[in-house]
């Protein structure tokens, strides 16, 4: 089925652009076209005024098209289900491919027509301003495919969403746009440009495509512009064809987790496989590792980044990869007493009660072991580095993990309104609540007193330096044993749940089946 | 058609003073519905009906059990087992942008009809539910009954084989309701299985060939209409009525040993009561009667209707 037969499209454009809409668009469209242009035109020669039609044009397009859009898929199959219409969507031989598509393309659908009918003013803008050709064909195509890879990930947040939520499923979208706007102007962390469709705009202006020539390191956040190349494991590529890599392959992630649960039971909904999620992981550090800039400065200071504090960074950024990753590996009720009835003791044994640690702790490590051999390769000789210490750090952050995923893990299985979320509320109160109690005890002002803060909450192990460790190994190796033993707590309640979530006799399957009363 | 085989629900709700908060919606149901047959699924509120439902048609993950529709299984293969269920939920909306040919032509296509039929399929379905005057008026503007009627017109429009339908008769007025007892008898007719539920007992009664009653998640009768209805009765309920309250009636049926629960009614004119023997015996008990001098003007068997059957077995609890 291709996509102008998708029936799922099809329908959205009936209700969507009927006539009297239509025209009431593209009436809007052509007035503020029109005034735009005529004001422009008087304020310049055509070089200039073309060249400002067009970045107008296409900035109002990208800000239609990127935010109109997004809010048009984060509503998309949440509303349907509230109006009790998804149901019969689901029932029908569409495929998830199929529903998928026609709703990521269905769903802004006016907002493609509102991007068609300001295209008159970008192409007078771009023949008056004499922009060249194919800069501005590129610039629509990343327009496009990052609006895509928006729309993809707010057709993720309404497919997930549940009522009461909105709030955050705003946050998440509002979260995503500003993350890929970051490094507009300059760049920090990463040998990267910006991510962000809105970057469309200044490609237009762009007279050619020739990168700049190699420079020097530089540890300052340095500008941003379209010559310098995205430097990926020492090698330089052109910003255009990495930003439409990345914006394929961002798509395609989203576009997954939407395919393999748009037809589901929404008790059995599960955002990847637990190896889809792991491999998702892996890919996001590949991308920050083969992009990061070794020589850089932190965004705080202009001193270069010391191996310890580059370790930091990577070990924040999987900390919170991670614990979304176990977020959505976490089992609920539902899915516990469907795997404790088709597998029996299996999924309440010892091993399940370790659950989801297999893929978070091995995921962990794997990506920790790459962090620390590329910075123990690219580091300053001169910067602070302890190859032992940093895998003690590793580890310490690993466990960290393990033990507050456990926690989850076990609250999802206890019979509250929303365990998930009540457990996550709770874990934010016990960290609030610690770290105010040691900051007002003065707990963090000598390295001893921080190794007794990590038994509780572990942040300061982020800032835990050679000078730090050394005299203050027994507490630190103390505060790692709690993590494991508080790990252990939580994965003996875990299985204590597993074990009375098993089938009672009352409801377990019996031999033969018990027979209705047949007249 | 249907196969339910100890399908199992257990989902959640908050615990309250005296009630755990783990549920069965359905609790082993085993059940088989064969071709051509219109079951009806009757119970209280929160019986598990609507769940039932939504599991045949594979919206429902079961927590343990299966189920089969023309022997495909719905949980592992859901898309091959959809194309042989027409779906009406109890509650639900419609797409009020659009007009009711075009709803019904998206959902052709989504069913993958053949492009050359779908024309003619939806002439049918918007004939068979009287929406022809509705044709190409904006869903919004449709009243509750006709908006019903088009989602019937939806579950049939793909010429699915099996029905599973939710209370379809919900909002409809009498006339429209009688329509489509008639529809769902010609669909049967046609060779359609229709699983249904409704609140109507009446109508189920009148059209269904098979009947169950599920009760907190368990079924407690099933079976073929006319045996549902005979289920569990001691005797047939005859009523006698007398000319005139001259002669002792109650006591002289109380006195025949076939004769039982004698309950005489109003003015003593008449009496109800159950009778075990058969129409031979009961005619002899009325000949004698009249032999004895009472004034007997009529006899009538009395029989069960579902409503009262279902109260009787139900304890109208909501889980």
């Amino acid at each position: 089925m291709d996509l102008f037969s998708n029936p799922e499209l099809i329908r959205s454009v009936r209700a969507q652009l009927r006539w009297g809409r239509m025209i009431s668009v593209a009436a809007i469209c052509a007035v503020l076209s029109l005034v735009v242009g005529y004001a422009l035109a008087h304020s310049g020669p055509p070089g200039q005024w073309g060249m400002q039609l067009l970045q107008i044009a296409l900035g109002t397009q990208a800000v239609a098209l990127v935010l109109g859009g997004s809010i048009a898929c984060l509503n998309a199959i949440h509303r349907e289900k509230e109006m009790n219409t998804f149901d019969f969507q689901r029932v029908t031989r569409l495929t998830p491919w199929e529903l998928a598509v026609g709703k990521l393309f269905g769903a802004p659908v006016v907002v493609y027509f509102a991007v068609l009918c300001l295209m008159p003013a970008a192409l007078v803008g771009a023949i008056v301003g004499g922009a060249r050709p194919t800069m501005v064909a590129v610039a629509y195509v990343i327009l496009l495919l990052g609006s895509i890879t928006m729309h993809s990930f707010a057709l993720v947040i309404s497919l997930f969403h549940q009522r009461g939520t909105n709030t955050a499923a705003v946050l998440l979208l509002i979260i995503l746009l500003w993350g890929s706007g970051v490094g507009i102007g300059h760049r920090f962390m990463f040998e990267l440009g910006a991510l962000s469709p809105f970057a469309s705009i200044s490609v237009a202006d762009e007279t050619s495509w020739l990168l700049s020539p190699p420079v020097a390191k530089d540890l300052s956040p340095v500008p941003d512009s379209f010559s310098r190349p995205d430097v990926f494991f020492g090698l330089r590529f052109h910003h255009v064809p990495v930003l439409l890599v990345l914006y394929i392959t961002f798509s395609a992630w989203f576009l997954l987790a939407v395919t393999r649960n748009i037809k589901r039971d929404p008790s059995a909904y599960e955002l990847y496989t637990p190896q889809q999620s792991l491999a998702l992981l892996v890919f996001v550090n590949v991308l920050m590792l083969g992009f990061y800039r070794w020589g850089g400065s932190s965004i705080f200071s202009n001193t270069p980044m010391e191996g310890l504090q580059q370790q930091s960074f990577f070990l924040w950024t999987n900390l919170g990869l991670f614990f979304v990753l176990g977020l959505t590996l976490v089992r609920n009720r539902d899915r516990v007493r469907r795997r404790l009835r088709e597998m029996g003791d299996a999924a309440s044994s010892w091993f399940a009660a370790l659950w989801p640690l297999p893929y978070v702790f091995v995921g962990m490590l794997l990506v920790g072991v790459a962090a620390v051999a590329m910075i123990h390769g690219h580091r300053n000789p001169k910067s602070e580095w302890d190859f032992a210490l940093a895998s003690f750090r590793m580890l310490f952050v690993a466990l960290w993990l393990a033990r507050d995923l456990l926690y989850l893990q076990w609250m999802n299985l206890t019979r509250v309104k929303r365990p998930l979320t009540m457990g996550f509320l709770y874990l934010i109160v016990f960290y609030v609540c610690t770290t105010v109690a040691f900051v007002s005890l003065g707990f963090y002002d000598s390295p001893s007193g921080q190794a007794i803060t990590a038994n509780f909450a572990p942040s300061a192990v982020f800032d835990l330096s050679e000078k730090e460790w050394a005299g203050n190994e027994m507490p630190w190796t103390l505060a790692l044993l709690s993590q494991l033993a508080v790990a252990g707590i939580f994965a003996y309640l875990h299985r204590q749940k597993l074990l009375e979530l098993a089938p009672s006799p009352a409801i377990a399957p019996a031999a033969e089946s018990p027979l209705p009363t047949v007249v | 058609m249907i196969r339910l085989e100890d399908l199992t629900k257990e989902y959640d709700v908050l615990p309250t003073a005296g009630k755990p908060g783990q549920v069965l919606a359905t609790d082993r149901l085993n059940l088989e519905i064969g071709e051509k047959e219109i079951f009806g699924l009757v119970g209280p509120n929160g019986a598990g009906k609507t769940t039932t439902l939504k599991m045949v048609c594979g919206l429902l993950v079961p927590t343990a059990g299966r189920v089969t529709v023309n022997g495909i299984d719905v949980e592992r293969q859901p898309e091959a087992a959809q194309k042989h269920i027409g779906y009406l939920a109890d509650f639900f909306a419609l797409y009020d942008e659009l007009k009711t040919w075009e709803y019904l032509d998206y959902f052709a296509h989504a069913y993958k009809m053949d492009e050359a039929a779908i024309a003619g399929r939806i002439d049918y379905a918007i004939a068979k539910m009287g929406l022809e005057p509705k044709r190409d008026s904006y869903i919004a503007g449709l009243s509750r009954g006709m908006k019903q009627r088009l989602g019937i017109a939806r579950a049939i429009l793909h010429d699915p084989p099996v029905l599973v339908l939710d209370e379809p008769a919900s909002g409809l007025d009498p006339k429209a309701r009688h329509e489509l007892k008639e529809l769902l008898r010609e669909l049967n007719r046609a060779g359609k299985t229709i699983f249904i539920t409704s609140h109507v007992l009446s109508d189920l009664e009148e059209m269904c060939t098979s009947l169950a009653i599920l009760e907190k998640g368990k079924l407690v009768r099933v079976g073929k209409i006319e045996h549902v209805m005979r289920a569990d009765k001691p005797g047939r309920r005859v009523r006698i009525q007398l000319a005139m309250a001259s002669f002792p009636l109650a006591d002289w049926l109380g006195a025949r040993p076939e004769v039982s629960a004698v309950v005489p009614e109003g003015d003593f004119t008449s009496v109800i009561f159950e009778f075990a023997g058969g129409d031979a015996e009961l005619a002899n008990v009325v000949a004698q009667l009249v032999a004895a001098g009472a004034p007997v003007c009529g006899v009538e068997e009395l029989n069960e209707t579902l409503e009262q059957i279902f109260s009787r077995l139900s304890t109208g609890e909501i889980m």
